[in-house]
């Protein structure tokens, strides 16, 4: 039988999306203009880059409206082969840029493999929690499916990308607790979790050495960069395109700091726009997963939805110095690779979810 | 279904919402100033020092472009490399600019260089190492002139001199423009920064004419040699405007202007206050004054002249310059009278020249002139003046008795001002009868008295020599002593009030055998320019 959407895609989702997609490509171009041409490019290199990713974006974001949600779930068990053999290939055999071996070379294109990794942790507990919730009423019959994400978990954060693990343990312990797990069976795992990421900072001398210099209140350079960016923008900023801090003061300030120069070009009014349609954008996708009667609708749209708003509060939170400092970029606002794709296609995924409400 | 626990990324967004207030809202201030300090960086254009010119347009004072280079030593990479560079192109030498690359912030590695050198600077892009444009402050005639004009500071502030006096007109405005720093310090310009140009300053054109400048410094300076004197002075002021013509100082390498600074006692000079009292107290030039035997006793002190005269009448006592009689003809005049005399003629007070450290000197009220110290004065010791004022006095008799207040600076052209300084007619001091009388008697001092020797053959003179004892601690200084010379000329309306003064001349003993022929030197020098003494001025008119 094939099914049928009650409702139309939600009109509201879409328009902030899109709104802050083109913030993101006014963003883009103001904060990586002089860094373009500073670096010996043109101008408009990141901008280009940036628009040449966000089509394909787009274009899976339409396109992936059209599946029912329904069906994703089969991908829980063929996405975690997939994902197992080329984390274990790329740990192996990868090759080393930044000295991570973040990325993995593919018929000359580079995929971040963890942006998919993230959006598999969704389904597959999405789907564990809603068929196979009976699983998660004892400990022991909780141990494995909980190591297979582990088993993921981990070896994403000895690629090493700290941030990227930290993101999927979040949203797993989201959904977790969302799917109605029992807390006193959550609080040992949580335990457990952080005794090993607390062995792993303790193992990897560049996480720690993040975190000791954030801890000891030296910030580091490019935080007390971005504070000052932040903060001289005042109320209403220096205007857009004149901002001062990207002119070689920030790293990257088209991708992890975008929110830094975006808050001293536009000054507090611009910056809580932001901050409101982020939130807009998280309520959305709330009232999307309430409106759907089932289970797994439920718990996918909630995942996805919480996906993207944390790396909001993660990029935001870096921005204004609460939050050791890590790579992270802003959902549909920072130039970025494949981050761009997976948010976008998370985003789709919730689109898609909205026709088929209920409500 | 557990809702609640979308409550906790929400109270998240909450908390860094109000991490962004505080930041953007409440420290916005301070996080302002810290950004502008990294980022901007406020370079001063420097304004141009106006120029000092003489009354005919020729520069005594001009400011040149050039270029200093200084050093950040913050922003230094290779401290050694940076120090070799340097000290290749004679920047200094190597060691010491080691040493200061590794002990200072900031100091200036050579200033004010030419263009060729600072080229060579900037085309070696050593980081930490600046030039920025500046102006060197060059005295053309710096030899004839030191002292009046002045100097500046390294940063061309005036210091002294003119250059101090009038530094508000001449520095100009400085301007600034703000460069954009890059994290590694340099600075480039950014188009939308403020600038301000910044405002050339005034040039001053003085009263002074550089020929007669030069006549009186050349001539003085031989003076000084010739009578092996410790240092001398002049002035040449026109008369019936105070406009100072020529001012020199022979002081050796000092930067001193003796002419208006220095306080000396005048001797014989001063005279003129106690014969234009006589006057004013209806005395009569051909009164007769009995000077015989050449000595006088006051107070138990003795006065003596050079040689008996006998008897004298009262234009003979200044003619042949007697102290005695000067005692005597004193004694005929009220001292309320005399102390008037001498204010009204400028003594005791500034003459008001716009010029830095002037002395006042000290003349005597009528209740503090006991019997001794007036009958000193009466012969112009125990009072001090300085050269300015007594030549100054001199130019009013010239002028009929009109005192002006002397200046220097005759214009400002350019910058913010634009000023023209008229003649300041500070008092009518005598009657013009009076003045005459008292030109009489001067006129016979250079004819048949003791300033024989600065007679002209083509021009008639008015003056008078003055030789005075100078005092030490505990009284007079044997052999030492203070020789001038004031005069004007010609007779009939003056044009030149000459003031010359030579402190200590070894040799010769009197001012009539050695300011009196320096001053005869100066107005047959005077002569040979031209038009600067007029054919009308010839002896037989």
């Amino acid at each position: 039988m094939r099914l049928r959407p009650f409702d139309r895609p939600d009109p509201g989702y879409t328009t902030i999306i899109f709104l802050l997609l083109g913030l993101g490509v006014v963003a883009v171009y103001s904060s990586s203009f002089f860094y373009a041409s500073a670096t010996g490019r043109s101008e408009f290199y990141y901008l280009k880059g940036h628009l040449l990713r966000l089509i394909p974006g787009i274009i899976l974001f339409f396109l992936i409206q059209r599946i029912p949600y329904h069906s994703l779930r089969q991908l829980s068990g063929p996405g975690y082969i997939v994902l197992l053999t080329i984390l274990l290939f790329t740990f192996l055999i990868g090759h080393r840029i930044y000295g991570a071996k973040r990325w993995l070379q593919l018929s000359g294109f580079s995929v971040q493999i963890s942006e998919l990794a993230k959006l598999w942790v969704v389904i597959y507990l999405a789907s564990l929690l809603s068929f196979r919730m009976e699983l998660f009423s004892r400990f022991k019959t909780m141990i494995p499916p909980l190591l297979m994400l582990f088993s993921i978990i981990l070896l994403v954060l000895i690629q090493p990308n700290f941030s990227m693990a930290i993101v999927m343990a979040t949203v797993a312990l989201y959904l977790l607790i969302l799917g109605g797990v029992k807390l006193r069976l959550i609080l040992p795992i949580v335990g457990l979790a952080l005794l090993v990421i607390g062995l792993l900072i303790w193992r990897f001398p560049h996480t720690s050495y993040r975190l000791s210099r954030f801890f000891s209140g030296s910030l580091q350079y490019q935080v007390e960069q971005s504070r000052i960016a932040i903060g001289s923008g005042g109320l209403f900023g220096h205007g857009i395109g004149s901002g001062r801090q990207k002119l070689l003061f920030l790293p990257k300030p088209f991708n992890d700091f975008i929110f830094a120069i975006w808050a001293e070009e536009t000054g507090f009014i611009g910056s809580v726009f932001l901050f409101v349609l982020f939130l807009l954008l998280f309520l959305r996708g709330i009232a999307i997963a309430s409106g759907l009667e089932d289970s797994f609708g439920f718990l996918l749209v909630s995942g996805m939805n919480m996906v993207i708003f944390i790396y909001f509060l993660l990029h935001t939170g870096i921005a204004l110095g609460i939050i050791p400092p890590a790579g992270v970029p802003l959902p549909f606002i920072s130039f970025g690779g494949w981050a761009v794709i997976a948010n976008l296609t998370a985003a789709g995924i919730i689109v898609g979810a909205s026709r088929w409400r209920v409500t | 279904m557990r809702r609640w626990v979308n409550f906790l990324p929400f109270a998240f967004w909450c908390y860094l919402a109000f991490n962004l207030f505080n930041l953007q809202i409440l420290k916005h201030q301070s996080y302002s100033i810290r950004a502008k300090n990294q980022h901007e960086q406020k370079v001063r254009l420097v304004a141009r020092r106006g120029n000092i010119y003489d009354r005919n347009g020729r520069p005594l004072a001009v400011s040149i472009k050039a270029y200093s280079i200084y050093a950040v030593t913050k922003y230094v990479r290779n401290l050694n490399q940076t120090a070799m560079k340097l000290a290749q192109l004679g920047l200094g030498p190597y060691r010491e600019l080691v040493r200061k690359l590794k002990t200072k912030r900031f100091f200036w590695v050579k200033m004010k260089v030419d263009k060729e050198l600072a080229t060579k600077v900037k085309e070696l892009h050593l980081p930490g190492i600046g030039v920025v444009d500046d102006y060197l402050r060059f005295y053309p005639q710096k030899r004839y002139l030191k002292d009046l004009i002045g100097n500046v500071s390294s940063d061309n502030r005036g210091l002294s001199g003119l250059e101090f006096q009038f530094d508000s007109i001449l520095k100009g405005r400085d301007g600034f423009a703000v460069f954009q720093k890059k994290p590694s310090g340099r600075g480039y310009p950014y188009p939308h920064y403020p600038m301000l140009e910044p405002e050339c300053g005034g040039d001053l054109y003085l009263t002074l004419d550089l020929d007669l400048q030069i006549l009186l410094y050349e001539t003085l300076s031989r003076a000084v040699d010739r009578y092996r004197a410790d240092r001398a002075a002049g002035v040449i002021i026109e008369p019936g405007t105070g406009k100072v013509l020529a001012l020199v100082n022979i002081n050796g390498d000092r930067c001193h202007n003796s002419v208006i600074s220095d306080e000396f006692e005048p001797g014989s000079t001063f005279k003129i206050v106690t014969l234009a009292a006589a006057l004013i107290e209806g005395h009569r030039l051909d009164e007769i004054v009995d000077v015989s035997g050449g000595r006088l006793k006051v107070g138990g002190h003795l006065i003596h002249d050079f040689r008996d005269y006998g008897r004298l009448d009262l234009k003979g006592v200044f003619v042949h310059s007697s102290n005695v009689g000067a005692v005597k003809i004193g004694r005929r005049v009220r001292r309320e009278i005399f102390f008037q005399t001498a204010r009204a003629l400028g003594f005791g007070n500034l003459t008001g020249i716009h010029l830095p450290g002037e002395a006042k000197g000290k003349i005597y009220r009528p209740r503090e002139m006991k019997r001794l110290r007036y009958a000193n004065n009466c012969f112009g010791q125990g009072v001090t003046v300085t050269l300015l004022q007594l030549t100054n006095a001199y130019a009013a008799i010239a002028a009929s008795g009109k005192l002006y207040r002397p200046y220097v600076v005759a214009r400002i052209v350019g910058g913010e001002t634009r000023y023209t300084f008229r003649p300041f007619l500070i008092r009518r001091s005598l009657t013009p009868e009076i003045c005459h009388q008292i030109s009489e008697v001067l006129a016979a001092v250079v004819e048949e008295g003791t300033g024989r020797r600065a007679r002209n053959r083509l021009i008639k003179i008015c003056g008078k020599t003055g030789t005075a004892q100078k005092a030490g601690p505990g009284g007079y200084l044997p052999g030492r002593i203070i020789t001038t010379f004031v005069g004007y000329f010609p007779k009939q309306e003056p044009d030149y009030v000459i003031g010359i003064m030579l402190d200590e001349p070894k040799q010769g003993s009197w001012a009539s055998q050695i300011t009196a022929p320096v001053f005869g030197e100066i107005v047959a020098g005077m002569a040979k320019i031209p038009g600067m003494v007029g054919d009308s001025y010839a002896y037989a008119q």
